[in-house]
């Protein structure tokens, strides 16, 4: 098959290849159906990008993309690439802007009636403690320079010191909140400014805070071991390192594109710019990027603290009857320096996940010891008019993607076409019939985020599941939704 | 911060066009001169922000001077330079003058003085831009026009 002047062959039914030709090091596999494929990928140039990231000095195995892949920066959105650490290179492009965008899902004890009893109240509490929206700010005290650096520094250990947090939050967030090469020195002064009254917001776009209940299960033992069950209600929030993590992308872009002719690369996008991962750009780049990555999981962290709050208030309960706890907390926005086996060799790489989650298997030592027996669970989000996936991790993630897998649906219509759409109908209300509560900063916001903007979430899951990649454990729907 | 009023315009005029973008915002500008690129750009930008156009009452001046290895480079700066000040300092440039774009030995520089004041109303920021990015930017010259697309990820 042959899409925009590319060749495409069909490995397995989800599975396709493109060929190495030209400047390309390694083939490009792609996760995906055919029927995906012909609709969602002749528009765009996301499957070009899949061939341009195959040009990166080092790539290994494939240049990889999920089902939910799309046209980003350099990097299809969907990408994953792995890269020697001796011969191969970082991308900032390869991380995105927002630096550790990710998802945080929250258990509690509660089940679906009590909370649709008060949910208005709830999302209005909600609302009022979670700053939303453009340039949102002020959650909580406007950090000091040298408190800031402590967020970079410590990630969500920050929270916990701060009593904005308990242990078992930080034990089940990836790399246990905190990535340990962070160097705030590498963080610009202007990173800084951005981030520095912005701990504990939402932002705006595709952000959001989500009370959903647990509506079915696929794998009653692993949804055990995470501590979930039918009808339970739950908190979903997706956002990432805001101001901060988008400075420092910025910030590196400049630096890496103006060293760039020293290291004589050909690269066919100008924002795929690169640089070798031993050179100084290369270092300060992955302790900068560790640094924002710190930031957006203690942002992450107080906000579900802050969610917390927002329940226990509306409620009136204690925390033991609360149950409040973290289920897990994924990044989707990431590059880490991993053990992955190549050939016959096992050896460290660094993979670059630009909207792909990780998704390491049962047994891993580098997830929390809680979920070795079932594998680490991976956070899908939908859209906040029909529903999110729970899955976990496999072995076969390991042999072929790098232990990674999908992130999201996926933007079907533009902001524009989504606007037209919404023009003379009332979302709010359409929610509402659905069971659903929605606050928002502005109407344009709920407008361009409604649920027929976006790809069906259970398309990617599918894919991914049939492939055996990552498997389904449970299907969440949101009851309580506020967005920037 | 200071509380400023401010007087809604009607409609802008300019020599840049939205194109339909699935998940972010992007533009196409056309102009005679470079300095006018750089203009219209920002303008772009500003649209992209505002609900509608702000004027305010009171003015100061402030100084802009930029230097990049490339003319992309040298607008993406500018763009961002505006998005920093307005999304961070929460002032907003209202209009330019003296704009100079100019290349010696491969180092390219921009320098203009900048119209604008600190704003209080958030209600007026349509969305967060969180980054002006390379992506299909090439600055061109064609049929003595200057030309390039911009894009931004929100």
């Amino acid at each position: 098959m042959k899409i925009n002047d590319i060749e495409l062959i069909k490995i397995t039914e989800n599975l396709w290849e493109i060929p190495a030709s030209g400047g390309m090091k390694v083939p490009g596999r792609i996760y995906i159906s055919r029927e995906m494929l012909e609709k969602n990928l002749k528009e765009d140039e996301a499957l070009k990008q899949v061939v341009n990231v195959a040009h990166l000095p080092g790539i290994q195995k494939y240049s990889l993309a999920m089902p939910d892949i799309h046209w980003g920066y350099g990097f299809p959105i969907g990408g994953v690439a792995a890269t020697d650490l001796e011969e191969g290179v970082i991308s900032p492009g390869g991380v995105g802007y927002d630096i550790n965008c990710g998802v945080r899902l929250a258990a509690t004890n509660l089940e679906a009636d009590l909370v649709k009893s008060k949910i208005e109240n709830l999302v209005n509490k909600l609302f009022d403690l979670v700053p939303t929206g453009v340039g949102a700010s002020g959650a909580i005290k406007k950090l000091s320079s040298d408190d800031l650096k402590k967020v970079l520094m410590k990630g969500s250990a920050w929270a916990l010191e701060h009593d904005l947090g308990n242990p078992a939050d930080i034990e089940l967030t990836e790399e246990s909140g905190t990535l340990r090469n962070a160097d705030s020195d590498a963080v610009s002064q202007r990173a800084m400014e951005r981030g520095a009254d912005q701990v504990g917001t939402l932002g705006s776009g595709n952000h959001f805070l989500e009370v959903d209940v647990v509506e079915e299960i696929y794998d009653a033992k692993t949804a055990e071991v995470f501590g979930l069950f039918q009808n339970q209600v739950v908190v979903l929030i997706h956002t990432g390192s805001r101001g901060l993590g988008y400075q420092v992308c910025d910030d590196y872009l400049k630096f890496i594109m103006n060293a760039s002719s020293r290291y004589g690369f050909k690269l066919p996008d100008r924002q795929l710019a690169c640089a070798p991962i031993q050179s100084a750009e290369g270092k300060d780049y992955i302790s900068a990027m560790q640094a924002a990555a710190n930031f957006a999981w203690n942002n992450r962290q107080v906000i579900m603290h802050l969610a917390k709050k927002a329940f226990k208030e509306t409620f009136n309960m204690t925390e033991s009857e609360l149950g409040f706890r973290l289920v897990y907390d994924v990044c989707h926005n990431i590059a880490k320096i991993e053990k992955h086996k190549i050939g016959n060799e096992e050896k460290n790489v660094c993979v670059h996940r630009k909207g792909a989650t990780r998704a390491f298997p049962p047994g891993s030592n580098l997830i929390p010891s809680k979920y070795k027996s079932v594998g680490q669970p991976v956070l899908i989000p939908g859209d906040m008019g029909r529903y999110s996936y729970i899955a976990v991790g496999t072995e076969k993630a390991m042999q072929e993607t790098f232990g990674s897998s999908c992130h999201g649906a996926g933007r079907n219509l533009s902001r524009t076409k989504a606007l037209k759409n919404a023009k003379g109908r009332n979302l709010i209300e359409e929610l509402n019939k659905k069971g659903i509560t929605i606050k928002a900063r502005g109407y344009k916001t709920i407008a361009e985020e409604m649920p027929g903007a976006y790809k069906d979430v259970s398309d990617v899951v599918e894919v991914m599941h049939k492939e055996g990649i990552t498997t389904k454990v449970a299907k969440i729907r949101p009851i309580g939704v506020i967005k920037g | 911060m200071i509380k400023l009023p401010y007087i809604i315009q009607d409609e802008m005029t300019s020599s840049y066009k939205f194109i339909d973008h699935t998940a972010d915002i992007a533009f196409d500008v056309e102009a005679e001169t470079l300095e006018e690129l750089f203009t219209s750009a920002a303008e772009a930008w500003k649209e992209s922000v505002l609900e509608k156009e702000v004027r305010l009452e009171l003015t100061k001046q402030k100084k802009i001077e930029l230097e990049a290895g490339s003319i992309e480079q040298l607008l993406v700066e500018f763009l961002s330079e505006l998005n920093f000040l307005l999304f961070t300092k929460k002032w907003l440039y209202l209009s330019l003058k003296n704009l100079s774009v100019t290349n010696e030995n491969t180092l390219w520089k921009f320098s203009a003085s900048m119209n604008g004041n600190e704003i209080s109303e958030q209600v007026l920021l349509k969305q967060e831009i969180k980054a002006i990015t390379y992506h299909q930017m090439e600055i061109v010259n064609e049929n003595s026009k200057y030309k390039t697309r911009v894009v931004f990820d929100i």
